[in-house]
């Protein structure tokens, strides 16, 4: 069985009241909703508090899933759906990454490579990031989803989650390619 | 229409042949022009070096168990919502039953700027509260209540969502409950120091 079979075999027992499946489904996707979301609010009381409300959600509405969409995608998407009534009620803006651009800066594949095996390094350069393009990034990059499931979970057309990953992986190439020329860093 | 496909074009999905998600007529448009672009291949290199570094970064260390029990507790008042009073007389005769305490909740997430939790072995032989929350309040509505009253969680929340709050040294326990008491929009009930 693979994991997204898994998942959706658990999310079925769910939505038949089961709650060893409930329990199961906490210990295999908690920690991977409470990167996505802390990643965007950087509160960690309230990203446990947002991961439970999601779990209970995914508790209330599992007979709702049906299939259309991988369940990992289906619950992401409750998960975006939260952090962003968070944005709204707390009014947040997002702070720009615009890239400015110099004549002699384009990214370096080789010194990218080498600063990319510096985690601290890549930490740094996501954090840099507009809260979107890195929520798009970390979507693909640490979840593995296609950029469909990504517009399925930020509920954006297929088209701007390009967009966005195109933006992030650019600045993101370009900030490791400026740390992997710096001596000392 | 993959064959139309521009640079950019390509270039965008280069994240997605990274992660092995592209399939089909796009993979093979996106391999196509890789061989005949030297630039966009080394990109695609150091992207595919970003993901592995992003996929070997350690997944954050939570409080498993404690959200755990936390989310069965809301999911058991979702199904059976047993009337207050009776839920308290419930709650109260498993607590004697279960003697909690035996383990200490720890509820340290990554960044946290103050530990609202303790290891139930560093406050012995502090008078103890036991305390229930009002369904929905969150944990950040009650660590801001610890703190404001400067008391620690040394255990919970147990599977039917109680508390136990450490009194601390030089504290009348049975004031610090009556102030707990006040805050009736998140404090459901609170038994006298133990």
């Amino acid at each position: 069985m693979t994991d997204a079979t898994r998942l959706e075999d658990l999310l079925i027992r769910v939505a038949g009241g089961d709650r060893a499946a409930i329990a199961q489904l906490y210990r295999l996707m908690e920690q991977p909703l409470y990167r996505f979301v802390h990643s965007r609010l950087n509160d960690p009381h309230q990203s446990a508090d947002i991961v439970h409300d999601v779990f209970l959600d995914v508790w209330r509405n599992a007979h709702r899933f049906e299939g259309r969409s991988a369940a990992r995608t289906w619950i992401f998407g409750i998960a975006w759906r939260k952090v962003m009534d968070v944005y709204r009620a707390a009014r947040r803006v997002d702070v720009t990454d615009d890239l400015t651009e110099t004549e002699d800066d384009s990214p370096d594949a080789l010194t990218c490579i080498a600063a990319a095996e510096d985690q601290a390094r890549v930490r740094h350069c996501l954090s840099t990031l507009k809260p979107d393009h890195r929520s798009a990034l970390q979507l693909a990059f640490y979840e593995d989803l296609g950029y469909r499931e990504i517009a399925e979970v930020m509920a954006v057309p297929e088209g701007t989650v390009k967009t966005r990953v195109f933006h992030a992986k650019k600045l993101m190439l370009h900030c490791l390619s400026q740390l992997g020329r710096r001596p000392g860093q | 229409m993959t064959q139309d496909m521009t640079r950019d074009e390509i270039a965008a999905l280069l994240p997605f042949l990274a992660n092995g998600t592209l399939t089909g007529a796009e993979l093979r448009a996106v391999q196509d022009w890789l061989a005949r672009d030297p630039a966009l291949a080394d990109e695609a290199r150091a992207l595919a070096a970003l993901r592995d570094a992003m996929q070997a970064e350690p997944v954050p260390q939570t409080a498993v168990e404690l959200g755990l029990a936390r989310l069965m507790r809301d999911i058991g008042r979702i199904d059976t919502p047993a009337p207050r009073s009776m839920r308290w007389q419930i709650a109260a005769s498993l607590v004697l039953a279960a003697g909690l305490g035996a383990t200490g909740g720890y509820l340290a997430q990554p960044g946290a700027e103050e530990v609202v939790y303790e290891q139930a072995s560093g406050e012995a032989g502090l008078p103890q509260l036991t305390v229930a929350f009002v369904p929905g309040a969150t944990m950040a509505q009650i660590t801001e209540l610890l703190r404001a009253n400067g008391v620690t969680l040394v255990d919970g929340p147990s599977a039917i969502g109680l508390y136990r709050l450490a009194v601390p040294e030089g504290v009348d326990g049975f004031a610090l409950a009556e102030s707990l008491r006040m805050a009736v929009d998140l404090v459901e009930s609170v038994d006298d120091p133990e």
